[in-house]
């Protein structure tokens, strides 16, 4: 080997990314020309000073957090972008424009227009807000679970953790602007296991956290607004279980992979414990 | 709610049969969903894969943009193509493909920004001079300053900071870094030879302007 393909080799031969057989024919050169081992030398050293001088960017953490929650928003849009026909709607819209012309096209006069205007009043007054209704369920439904996912993932399970109902509920007294009902159920199979704060419908509320076997039940609790849908509800979403029901001050939303009948016993007991208190 | 009878509402749902097809259409989506891995079960498996290496991809995004704020919306950005590409990635390396999109991703946000040091031609007489003046030995006295190695580091251009960044930083192998630039393997040690050339000669000139 001679001093031109050793210099040309040269950073290979430092990083040792070079086969034996040159490695061997390089160390050789080294041995017998000083001018080449001069530069050998000058080279590793400034390779060393490379690797310890440079700075290393650590990500910060809100990098990290802001990655996991726009993952998590991915996910909420994906299965909330294939169940609302949002898109379908000026679709369908479009249709009817088209068809129109042929309908009313040739023979129309203002009475059909004026009976046409009033059975559409009577449709969009009826039907409309009975199409935007599960739509707006699933979405706050995409929202709780993403919510029940997450606290189960980031190891964000509860801000207070105690069994006990009377230091959970001062604690979530204090954060809050109202003050849920908080019992404990573990008599019944279900222990409490402490509370959290969270945001969800556009307001912060409270998450009540509760044991069955191996598995967790978050119950969402916010005060009743006025356009609450009244009756019990239960739906299966994603694979994960839902419960709603309202009483008299409060919405409750109860998520979990527990089967349906667990989480309707749970409704069940938690409502008889509540009317007590 | 006070109705407004105007002409949107009267031709949008005019006969009722239109309006019995939206509500068909409202009701069938659960068979949009996908059957195979729930979201969650895939999103855990993508973090617990890929959130280990999120300072090697900040890291690298920060040495390609040399800003902060950029490097941060690049390797987010990066997370979110990766995941939405995490059911093809069969290999074992992660860490060289989740750099592969950081590096792509963070190019494309060079050539929107129109940067002008995509690759290495770049002038000569600036970042030439002062090579004669400086000894290695000069060079290497100063190889240990923090702060002048990096601004020397920055001068350079986007694919020499890279190999640099990857090989002197994250210790990667030449085939791995063949991967992540997209060259061949070959070139992968010529190019690491000239990037540290060209460091070195930002290096003496700015020894040379500090004397």
């Amino acid at each position: 080997m001679n001093c031109e393909e050793t210099t040309k080799l040269m950073d290979g031969y430092l990083d040792g990314e070079l086969d034996a057989i040159t490695n061997q024919a390089i160390e050789q050169h080294l041995l017998e020309c000083h001018n080449c081992d001069q530069v050998y030398k000058t080279q590793r050293s400034l390779i060393r000073a490379i690797g310890s001088a440079t700075p290393y960017y650590k990500a910060p953490s809100e990098l990290r957090e802001r990655i996991q929650s726009s993952l998590r928003k991915e996910i909420a849009e994906q299965s909330n972008g294939s169940g609302i026909p949002v898109d379908a709607r000026p679709l369908i819209a479009k249709e009817h424009a088209e068809s129109r012309s042929i309908l009313f096209g040739t023979s129309w006069n203002w009475l059909a227009l004026a009976a046409a205007i009033v059975f559409a009043a009577v449709i969009v007054w009826n039907v409309v807000p009975r199409l935007q209704r599960p739509a707006a369920d699933q979405f706050l439904a995409t929202q709780l679970i993403a919510s029940h996912v997450r606290s189960l993932m980031a190891n964000h399970l509860t801000d207070v953790a105690s069994s006990d109902q009377h230091t959970v509920k001062p604690w979530l007294d204090a954060k809050l602007d109202f003050a849920p009902a908080v019992v404990d159920l573990s008599t019944d199979g279900f222990p409490l296991i402490g509370g959290r704060l969270d945001y969800l419908d556009n307001r912060p509320v409270a998450a009540l956290i509760y044991g069955r076997r191996k598995h967790f039940i978050n119950l969402f609790v916010w005060p009743a607004g006025s356009n609450t849908i009244g009756a019990a509800n239960a739906m299966s979403h994603q694979g994960y279980q839902l419960l709603h029901w309202v009483d008299s001050d409060f919405n409750y939303w109860a998520v979990s992979d527990v089967n349906a009948n667990d989480l309707q016993t749970f409704k069940n007991k938690f409502e008889e414990q509540t009317s007590h208190h | 709610m006070a109705l407004l009878l105007n002409a949107e509402h009267a031709f949008g749902l005019e006969d009722f049969e239109s309006t019995a097809k939206i509500v068909k259409f409202a009701i069938v989506p659960k068979k949009h969903e996908e059957p195979d891995q729930s979201p969650k079960e895939e999103l855990m498996s993508f973090e617990a894969a890929m959130l280990p290496h999120l300072d090697a991809a900040h890291n690298l995004a920060r040495w390609l943009l040399r800003n902060e704020q950029d490097a941060q919306d690049v390797v987010q950005e990066a997370y979110l193509r990766a995941f939405k590409s995490f059911g093809g990635f069969h290999g074992s390396n992660g860490r060289a493909w989740l750099l592969t999109i950081v590096r792509n991703t963070s190019y494309t946000l060079l050539k929107k920004n129109h940067a002008v040091d995509l690759t290495t031609t770049f002038d000569e007489e600036i970042h030439g001079s002062g090579r004669e003046s400086v000894s290695p030995a000069t060079i290497l006295e100063h190889a240990e300053d923090a702060e002048l190695v990096k601004q020397a580091m920055d001068e350079l251009p986007a694919e020499f900071r890279e190999i640099l960044a990857l090989r002197h930083q994250e210790g990667l192998s030449y085939k791995e870094i063949a991967d992540i630039a997209q060259i061949p393997l070959g070139t992968v040690m010529s190019r690491l030879a000239r990037a540290r050339d060209k460091l070195k000669e930002c290096l003496a000139a700015r020894i040379g302007k500090e004397k």
